[in-house]
């Protein structure tokens, strides 16, 4: 029966460490709490309305908030149709800077 | 180990004898899990904590329209406003964009006001006079700056404005905070030459969370020209565009999914006669279509379990130790000021269970199915 | 006469009803005394492969009635036809019908991995059959890696793990020099001394004119020519 155990060995080492991983999240969100809440603080107090996730374009910088929209982008060697180019980086055109 | 734990121990035997491609069947398994499960994982932290935040932001956003453009608005609203019932706190909000030709970014520009100056997640303070600026840690290293050095800006008649770094925001609140600079009201109402009376727009708090949409439908009432954006619009805004990333990611690796989807639609539609004959021995031999079916049970899902198994694993050390390296410019897009923080380990279950349910199950299906109409055939084929 | 297996009027057709319909036994009425060798004899084509597969409870007659150990399993369903094929039968195929790539013990222990057995006692069951069939110093070898006499006798091996009580073998020495069809010979006529019924198909005139070879029943286009039994 040395294969089935092996077998048993690796799926229970696998699910061992899943559960350490996903038991580690847990602790990691919960010890990260304080920030969080002090980030929380931060958007209250300072009214944020979004991410800085998308600064690439004006536009895309605040989605939530409706605004001019800009037909050409201040980054102007950008390939992508998508505003903050995610296929592909954009291009870095000599002097275009 | 009684029946059932022998068939296993077969089943891992006939998958020895092809190691080879099973191990390459597993391995691109393992892959195309840890890829699915990255993306669900990292816009899952993403999307998580980006509404956990935002959930904080001001009840409405009131916008001036004009010409169909949003405006600036009058600060002068402020008065009626605060006459609607229900409505709490008012306050008016300044900022806007500036290009920086010097490094090809966009920051956002931020007016400060009192309430902002206790603030902790700050190495320094937040400005206080007209000559200082607090910026996020992406400025900060994009303009090689550090605390109390010069920065400037330049203004559109090519004159620059000098300000003193005062504040940096740390690193962990970059996800908010990593394209800001924030100024005084006066310093940045006059680097943008807005008019005395105008703020960009307007928050305003409802005391009871219920009222919200009457009180913008008084709002859009009394300033037919106006635009109250709404939290739950907001969040809405966010789950939709982490959704639709995600998506589009997802659509990058269709073909993985489709290529991997042929496979298995080839190995359910059709077993070959050394797999047929094998059935026929097991049969003869006083196995019972139940035993065949069990043993082709095990055989796909200890290869469907393990490559899962697998593919969590490397999901898992990949978006939440290795900040999802291969995955984040996708998602995150290609922005100069890259947002460079550690996604919250965020966890699904839900999600994992509907990807268990959609790979491992239809693998094993695969495996099972074809086999069930060989077994259940008589076994004298194998005396032919 | 004490009979383990008896035949009524048995016919077989394959295809029935499509443009190849071939008829490969009608009306066999035979019977297969316990305890004893039985020979089907006959050229190929004459339906003893397929008389000793439908006595061997692999498929079902298309019409006629077979009692095994007076038990009726024409009619049986499928699962209970194989329990009467796992508990009463081993086989022994034309081809052997080993799976590649596993050792000898895995083969040879194969009939019993889906039952209750105790491992202990299958381990011991096993070792003692491979002691008998000289097999030991061979049972973690692959079986493909073995000559053709070895590994016949791992499917002799396998036959007897279930200790049945009827051993079926389809022309067991097709593939065998004289040598080792007499090497099979005697090993069927031990266990035929231990009490096993035996029957096997065979044109080979190696086995049937051995004159120990009691019973013989000689087909010819899928039909019963004689029966002598001595």
């Amino acid at each position: 029966m040395s294969k089935t155990k092996l077998f048993a060995g690796f799926i229970f080492l696998e699910a061992a460490v899943l559960a350490a991983l996903y038991i580690g999240s847990v602790s990691r969100v919960q010890l990260k709490e304080p920030e969080m809440a002090l980030k929380r603080r931060m958007v209250r107090v300072m009214k944020l309305t979004d991410v800085a996730f998308w600064t690439e374009a004006r536009y895309t910088r605040h989605p939530s908030q409706a605004d001019f929209f800009a037909p050409f982008q201040d980054f102007p060697s950008s390939v992508d149709h998508f505003p903050a180019g995610s296929i592909a980086p954009p291009l870095q055109i000599h002097g275009a800077r | 180990m009684k029946g059932n734990g022998r068939i296993i121990e077969y089943a891992l035997s006939t998958l020895a004898r092809r190691k080879f491609k099973n191990f390459s069947v597993a391995a691109v398994f393992s892959v195309l899990i840890a890829v699915l499960s990255s993306i669900l994982f990292l816009t899952h932290a993403y999307k998580t904590e980006t509404l956990k935040l935002l959930d904080n932001s001001p009840a409405i956003i009131l916008q001036n329209m004009s010409g169909g453009r949003h405006e600036l608005i009058p600060t002068e609203y402020i008065k009626t406003l605060s006459g609607i019932a229900g409505v709490g706190q008012i306050a008016p909000r300044y900022w806007g964009y500036y290009y920086d030709s010097l490094t090809s970014a966009n920051y956002t520009l931020m007016a400060v006001d009192e309430g902002m100056q206790d603030v902790k997640l700050i190495e320094g303070r937040m400005p206080q006079t007209d000559t200082e600026c607090a910026v996020g840690r992406g400025v900060a290293d994009l303009r090689q700056a550090g605390l109390k050095d010069d920065f400037f800006l330049i203004t559109g008649a090519e004159q620059s404005v000098n300000l003193k770094i005062v504040g940096i925001f740390t690193a962990n609140s970059a996800i908010l905070t990593n394209d800001l600079v924030v100024m005084t009201k006066d310093g940045l109402v006059k680097f943008f030459n807005m008019p005395a009376d105008r703020a960009t727009d307007i928050t305003i708090e409802v005391n009871n969370p219920a009222e919200v949409s009457m009180v913008a439908r008084k709002i859009r009432h009394a300033f037919p020209n106006s635009r109250p954006i709404l939290k739950s619009e907001l969040i809405r805004t966010y789950d939709n565009i982490f959704n639709w990333r995600g998506g589009i990611v997802l659509t990058m690796f269709f073909g993985a999914i489709a290529a991997f989807m042929i496979f298995v639609w080839d190995k359910a539609t059709g077993i070959n006669a050394q797999e047929r004959q094998e059935i026929g021995i097991l049969k003869a031999i006083g196995w019972e279509t139940s035993d065949v079916l069990t043993l082709k049970f095990w055989e796909g899902a200890v290869v469907a379990i393990c490559s899962f198994f697998t593919g969590l694993i490397l999901a898992y050390v990949h978006v939440f130790y290795f900040n999802a390296q291969f995955l984040a410019p996708v998602l995150k897009g290609w922005s100069v000021l890259f947002p460079r923080f550690e996604p919250m380990p965020y966890i699904d279950i839900y999600q994992i269970f509907v990807l268990f349910f959609l790979t491992v199950v239809p693998y094993v299906a695969a495996g099972v199915v074809p086999s069930w109409k060989a077994a259940i055939s008589d076994p004298d084929v194998v005396m032919r | 006469m004490d009979a383990v297996i008896r035949t009524e009027g048995v016919s077989k057709v394959f295809n029935a009803g499509l443009a190849d319909e071939v008829r490969a036994i009608a009306a066999v009425s035979i019977e297969i005394p316990r305890g004893r060798i039985t020979v089907f004899k006959g050229p190929s084509g004459s339906g003893k492969t397929t008389l000793l597969g439908l006595i061997g409870c692999m498929s079902r007659p298309t019409e006629g009635k077979i009692f095994v150990e007076g038990k009726d399993v024409a009619k049986l369903p499928e699962r209970f036809l194989t329990n009467v094929r796992r508990k009463t039968f081993g086989f022994i195929f034309q081809h052997f019908n080993l799976i590649r790539g596993l050792t000898v013990r895995e083969n040879v222990m194969l009939p019993l991995y889906p039952t209750d057995i105790d491992g202990r006692q299958m381990e011991r069951r096993m070792e003692e059959i491979l002691d008998k069939l000289d097999l030991t110093a061979k049972r973690a070898v692959k079986v493909e890696k073995l000559s053709g006499g070895q590994q016949q006798r791992v499917a002799i091996a396998r036959a007897m793990i279930n200790e049945p009580a009827v051993i079926l073998a389809d022309e067991p020495t097709a593939h065998l020099d004289t040598k080792l069809s007499e090497d099979f010979l005697n090993i069927v006529t031990t266990l035929n001394i231990d009490g096993k019924t035996i029957v096997i198909a065979t044109h080979d005139p190696l086995i049937y004119d051995k004159p120990y070879i009691d019973n013989i029943i000689e087909m010819r286009d899928g039909a019963v020519k004689e029966t002598a039994p001595l």
